[in-house]
Order: C-alpha cells, then structure tokens, then sequence
C-alpha cells in the first residue's frame, strides 16, 4: 500500500535523524520498542503492522518520552516533505 | 539395594542443592536489581538536591551539567563524558577522559556532537566557534599510534525553557555497553533537572519583570552600575532628570556629562563602596532642578556571591518642589515680617514725635497722631488675628462653637458695622434674605460674622465710587438648577448657570452671596484667591494701592469648609465680582 | 540771610511714614526743607522730573513701580548720581544695596533700625546742612 510506504519512508527518516541527535544505538532501540514497528539493526524499518498514524504517533512519543517536546520541532522538517501525512 | 539409596540420596540431595542454588540466584538478582534501581533513585535525588543547595540561584547551566557529569562514574561507566554548551557567541565543548584514551577518539566524540547539535538547532557549526576544554585522564595524541574508537555512545539534549543550550554525550570505546534503562534514567535525569531550572529561570524571569516594572515607574531617577562603570540599569526617571531622555544607549560618559561637573559620579560611586555605607548628597542642582542625591554599593546577598559588592546605585530624589515652597515659605515670612515692622516703626516713630511739648499743643495734629497710632496698631493686630486662624486652620485647630444664630439679624449687623466707610466712599449697601430661609440656623456666630465682615470689606475694597454691593442670602435644593432659584429671588449676580452643574448634586443648603460692581478679576485666577498666599508671594492691591495681605480668603475657606460648605467666586474684569458660600442645614 | 529751603522728595507707600517724616523734618530745620511726598514709583519719578529735588529718599517697595526700577530710570534720566539718593526700606535687601551702590545711591538706611533723628541726620550730613538747634 502507497500509504504504509509513505510512512516508512517517513519513519526511516526520523530514525535517522533521532540516530544523529541522540545516538544510532538508543534510537533504534527505542524505536524497535514500539508495538507494531519492525526494524532491523541499521535501523531501517521493514514493517509496518496496524494503523501507521498510530505507530508513527507511539514512536514520536518514545522520543519525546527521552528529550521532551523539542523533538517536535526538530522533526518539524521532516515532515512537511510528507504533506499527506498528518503532523 | 544400597546404592541406589545412595543414589536417590544424593540425587534428592543434589536437587535440593540446585533449588536452593536456583532460589539464591534468584533473590540474588532481584536484590541486585532493586539494589541497583534504589542506586538509580538516589542518585537522581541526590543530583537535584545537590542542583538545589550548590547552585542557588545562579542558572549556570555549566554548573548544572558538572554536577550531573560529576557523580554520574557512580553508576554508569564510560570512557568518555562530554558537553557541548550552547553560548550567545560561541560553543564550549568540555570532555572529561575516564581513562587514557586517543586523540582521534575525542575528536570523533566532538564530530558527531556538532552534528546532532546542527540538526537540533538547525544551522551549522564552524570549528573556530568551539571552544575546547580536555579534562581528567591523559590524552593520547595520534603520533602515539593508538587509536580508539568509539563504539557506543548517547546524546543528551540539554533543553532549558524549551530552548537547546546544550548537549551531554556518554561515549565509550567498547561496544554495545548500555542498556536502554541505563540511558533512558539518564535522560529522565537530566530532563529532571533541566524542568526544575526552566521553571526556576521563569520564575526569576517573572521575578526580575516586576522589579523592572517598579524601576521603571519609580518617580525617582535610578541607575545602576557594576564595577566597570557599566551602565546596569537606568530608568525613564532618571533619564528624564539628567536630559537624556532620547537617548536610546545612555553609557557612563553621557551621565558624568549630564552631571555637568556638579557631582562627580565616580568618585562617589569609589567613596560608598570603600566606606560601605549609603551616601548622601544634598540639594544637587542639575538643570532647572535640584535634587538630593543617594549613593549606595550594591552587594550580592546570595551564598556564592555573599558581601562581594556587584557595583553601585545611585537615586535621584527631586526635591524641586520642595526647595520652592521652602523659598516661598521664607518669602512669606518675610512679607509678613515687613508688614508688621513698618507700622510698629511708625507707631514708634510718632511715639518719637509725640514727646516735644510742642505737640501737644497742636492740637490737630495731635488728635491726627492719635488716630494713626490707632489705625496702624488695629490694622496689626487684625493681621496678627488673622494669621493666627489660618495657622490654626492649616493645623487642623479650628473648633467651632456651633449654636442657633438669626442670620438676618447677624447680616444687617455687620452691614451697619461697614456703613460708615461705605458711605464715605460713596457706595452703597443693600441686602435680601429669602422669606424661604429659616429663621435660625446652625452655625459658629463668631466666625460666620468674620465671614461677612471680610466679604463686605473685600467688596468696598474693591469697589468704585457710585458703587453698589448687595448681599443675598437664599436656600438651594438638591437636583435645582442653581441659576433658576437665583432668578426665582431676584438676585442680581455674576455666577449666572457657571455652576448649576457643581451645583446639581449639592444637597439642600443655604446660599450666601455678596456681589460688588467694582473692578472685578481675572476669573481664570479664581482658584488661587483661596489659596495659601505663599503660593504666589504676592501682597495683593486694589484700584486704590491699599494692601491686602490675601489671608481674610483662605479664612473664609476655613470657616466654610469646617461648617462642611465650599466657597467659590465668579467675576468679570471691570465689571464687578460676586463671592458666595453654603451653609448646611 | 535767607537760605533757599532744600527740596527733599520722600517716595514711599507708607504714608504715615511720609506723614510723621514731613513733619519732624519741618519741625527740626524750620524752613530748611521743603518736603514733597510721593506714594508710588510712577508718581515719585513724576515728580523727581518735575520738581528737581536735592535729595530723594527713596523707599524699595513700592506700587506701580518699585524702588529698584524708579532708581534705574532715574539713572538713565542722568537725575542720579548728580542727585543724592538715600535708599529707606524696611527690607533687609543686601544684594539690592550693591544694585543700589552701582547705580549711584548715596547710602540707605533701614527704618526700623533708625530713630526719626538719626534718619534726620543722615539727611543733613548729606546735605552739609547744620542744626538749628545744636543742643538738641
């Protein structure tokens, strides 16, 4: 499905940048905490299971759960280039 | 059939053995667990009493990460522990080596801060703007041919009011050493720590803007300098005082220049710092201004920086106003003292003349000398009388004896008392008290009688020949229009529908007028001829040149005012003058 | 030998001042004086023009025009210093004195502090005018 592309793509690109501000290995161990988040070692994700919205959401607040509302806004960037995506 | 005895034996043995091994591991473990857990706990305690009692209230972030970065070997290892501050100008990356470790490491340590810094704060940094800082254990440069690498690492973001002014990394060469609940407590710490300062700073902020507000409000003039003479604070007063208002930077140099050489800033600014102690400085002029001045060292009241003096303050009190009633105050006084001098001198000196024998057979003349003994030494004591009651006025020391008095009887009283100079200077005299007005009324007969007595020799006073005063007494009731009650009685004056609207919520009283066609005055000083004389200084004459010292007025304001009444006057130049006042009933 | 009487003008808003000073003067130096009075600034410089006294006694304070203005307009006029100007006031006014001593008075006198002779007095000495009377 188009859309669960769209959020992995989307989803990627936040590990990523969570890897450079706070560190590869802490990101992606939070980021595989997520229920219904599937990612392998490098931190690419490989499957999405249940409504993406809510696992995009459960993943944000992992991040927020670590360094606060400022993820917000350094994600902010992001996600415009994914205008279908809702913030 | 032994052996296997032995056997069962030893196996019901051995199991019991390995349940209890397996139970001890066991308890063990979780103790170790809760043991660790509590650790944690505590050291998160420990670090926000320790944020608490070290720093104060001095929100220095580098502090703060010191002290978290200082006890954290406690349960967590690491070869290296880092942080880059985020500075108005610049970065500061201090690293803190656990153990010898490579050059190559700390720069790599440095590189991927600077990158997750550039994408926190979405801009990038350049090498000259780092500032570097390499603590602890030794550091070996490359040339020594180890390299170490860093393998695991965590970033932590140091956000203060939601703004990034930091971030603390843990590194260490050795791979896949943390556990996601070791960072993830140190995360909670330092977010911990960083909500206790936002909400300090945002308190302090909330703080430092009330005091500002006072500052700036104050109607005194404050600024505020610290040891270098740097301008701290400076308020609208103050910059109002010294001419600088549209000066948007003041510094030092156009403050020692506003002074004009009149106070010398900086020395007094050393003087009460090395004396310790508040100076004072009196009746500065600057400008058209005189002000007192007040000098003071400012000294820090917290614990880090206890009694160590930050700069010094200095107030600017106006105290113009003052200096001009003072001087006015001296002017009166000495008016007062001229007016009594000269007529005690003439009585002295016709005292003088008085003692020849010839004069006291010239009988006209002597007779002349007498009356002007007379007339000087009444004309004194009514002034004397006079400023005794308005002292007493302004003293608040005026009682009065309030009884039923016949008003109609009183007025024509004091008119038949002026009736001799009136009709010397040709003027003529009439007076009408409405049928509506009691009979008698409440009032200090005494000081009512002094009330007319000055209105009507106000009135001849200011009179021309051929003139006419009349004076009307008539009630007025609350929500009339005063003007339609005067027309109702006949009365012929010069207030007109000028204060129905003053007049409108008055509740019911009676109205008292006297009304002359003589010179008049100028209306816009009507408020002034009420007014204590030192005001403006001035012995006020009339047509004729006499004097009059402008004391009989405020009297009658006194009076008036202590029956609960107000006194007003309306008049046009040349025209004539109506004075009024109420009385309750 | 008749001398011509001295013509003093008095300015000053006192009039019992004026009054009692008019008659001791004539009372002490019969027919050594005439004595003019004037109760205001504009009259008494009026009348300085006019009359061309020998001596002015001029009091400060005054309606209209005050001492200081009539002494400065008088200056102007040339009338002082040819003319002697004794200043009388019952003000204690110092720095109008040096005014006064730079505009050409030729002394002052503070009533109060003066008995209607010693006033006398100056009057004669600045005008080296003996006393009828020596024995007085």
């Amino acid at each position: 499905m188009e859309e669960k592309e769209e959020y992995k793509r989307l989803i990627n690109e936040i590990i990523s940048r969570q890897s450079i501000i706070l560190g590869p290995e802490i990101a992606i161990m939070r980021a595989r905490g997520v229920k219904g988040l599937t990612v392998n070692e490098t931190g690419e994700v490989t499957n999405i299971e249940g409504v993406a919205k809510d696992v995009l959401q459960k993943l944000i607040d992992q991040y927020v759960e670590l360094s606060g509302q400022i993820v917000r806004a350094t994600l902010g960037s992001i996600f415009k280039k994914y205008p279908t995506v809702e913030q | 059939m032994e052996n296997l005895l032995i056997y069962i034996v030893g196996f019901l043995a051995g199991g019991i053995a390995v349940a209890f091994f397996w139970r001890e591991r066991i308890f063990r473990y979780e103790t170790t667990a809760r043991e660790t857990e509590l650790r944690r706990k505590m050291y998160e305690l420990a670090i926000l009493k320790e944020i608490g009692d070290r720093i104060g209230y001095s929100l220095d972030v580098e502090k703060i990460v010191d002290v978290i970065t200082g006890s954290l070997n406690q349960f967590i290892t690491y070869s290296t522990v880092s942080y880059i501050l985020v500075k108005p100008e610049s970065f500061v990356f201090k690293i803190d080596l656990e153990k010898p470790i490579s050059r190559s490491f700390v720069d790599d340590v440095r590189t991927r801060m600077e990158r997750s810094l550039e994408v926190l704060l979405d801009k990038k940094i350049s090498p000259e703007e780092v500032e570097e800082r390499i603590t602890g254990a030794l550091l070996l440069e490359d040339t020594q041919g180890v390299v170490d690498t860093v393998h695991s690492f965590f970033n932590i973001p140091l956000v203060i009011d939601e703004k990034i002014v930091g971030l603390l990394t843990i590194a260490d060469t050795r791979e896949g050493l943390y556990k996601e609940k070791e960072m993830t407590i140190l995360y909670k710490i330092v977010a911990q720590a960083s909500q206790a300062v936002s909400k300090l700073e945002h308190v302090i902020k909330i703080e430092e803007a009330k005091l500002n507000a006072m500052v700036e409000s104050l109607p005194d003039g404050v600024v505020m300098v610290d040891r270098d003479y740097r301008i701290m604070v400076v308020n609208p007063s103050a910059k109002k005082y010294l001419g600088l208002e549209h000066d948007p930077d003041v510094d030092i140099f156009d403050l020692i220049e506003s002074l004009g050489g009149k106070f010398d800033l900086r020395t007094k600014i050393d003087e009460c710092i090395v004396a310790d102690t508040t100076l004072l400085v009196t009746e500065v002029d600057i400008g058209k201004n005189f002000f007192r001045i007040f000098v003071s060292p400012v000294k820090g009241e917290s614990d880090v920086v206890h009694g160590k003096v930050l700069g010094g303050v200095v107030v600017l009190h106006d105290i113009t106003a003052e200096k001009e009633a003072e001087k006015m105050k001296e002017d009166f006084t000495a008016m007062m003292v001229h007016e009594l001098r000269s007529p005690l001198d003439g009585i002295k000196k016709m005292g003088e003349m008085m003692h020849g024998e010839d004069i006291r057979l010239d009988k006209k003349t002597y007779d002349e000398y007498i009356q002007m003994i007379y007339e000087s030494s009444s004309a004194m004591l009514e002034l004397v009388n006079d400023l005794l009651d308005v002292a007493r006025i302004q003293t608040g020391n005026f009682v009065l004896s309030m009884r039923q008095v016949d008003l109609r009887k009183a007025i024509a009283e004091r008119l038949r008392f002026v009736g001799y100079i009136a009709k010397d200077r040709k003027i003529e005299l009439e007076s009408k008290v409405s049928d509506a007005v009691p009979l008698e009324v409440r009032c200090d007969y005494t000081r009512i009688e002094q009330v007319f007595d000055n209105l009507f020799s106000n009135a001849i006073k200011y009179s021309n020949p051929g003139g006419k005063i009349s004076a009307n007494v008539f009630m007025h009731k609350k929500g009339e229009l005063l003007s339609k009650e005067a027309e109702k009685e006949g009365v012929k004056w010069f207030v007109g529908e000028k204060k129905d609207e003053e007049f409108k919520n008055i509740p019911d009283c009676l109205i008292a007028a006297v009304t002359d066609n003589g010179v008049g005055f100028d209306e816009t000083q009507a408020e002034k001829l009420f007014v204590r004389p030192e005001k403006f200084g001035v012995v006020r004459r009339n047509q004729r040149g006499e004097k009059s010292m402008g004391l009989g007025l405020i009297k009658i304001k006194g009076i008036i005012e202590a029956h609960g009444g107000i006194v007003g006057a309306v008049s046009r130049v040349g025209e004539g003058s109506t004075f009024y006042f109420t009385i309750n009933i | 030998m008749t001398k011509i009487p001295k013509k003093v003008l008095i300015a000053d808003d006192d009039k019992i001042f004026c009054k009692i000073f008019k008659d001791s003067l004539h009372r002490d130096y019969p027919e050594k004086y005439e004595v003019v009075t004037a109760s205001d600034g504009e009259e008494g410089l009026k009348l300085a023009m006019e009359i061309n006294p020998d001596l002015i006694v001029l009091d400060l304070k005054m309606p209209k025009m005050d001492g200081m203005e009539v002494l400065k307009a008088l200056k102007e006029k040339g009338i002082v210093p040819k003319t002697p100007v004794l200043i009388s006031t019952n003000f204690s006014d110092m720095e109008k004195m040096s005014e006064g001593f730079e505009l050409g008075i030729k002394g002052y006198v503070v009533k109060s502090d003066y008995s209607l002779e010693g006033i006398e007095h100056r009057i004669a000495d600045i005008l080296e005018i003996q006393d009828e009377d020596a024995g007085k």
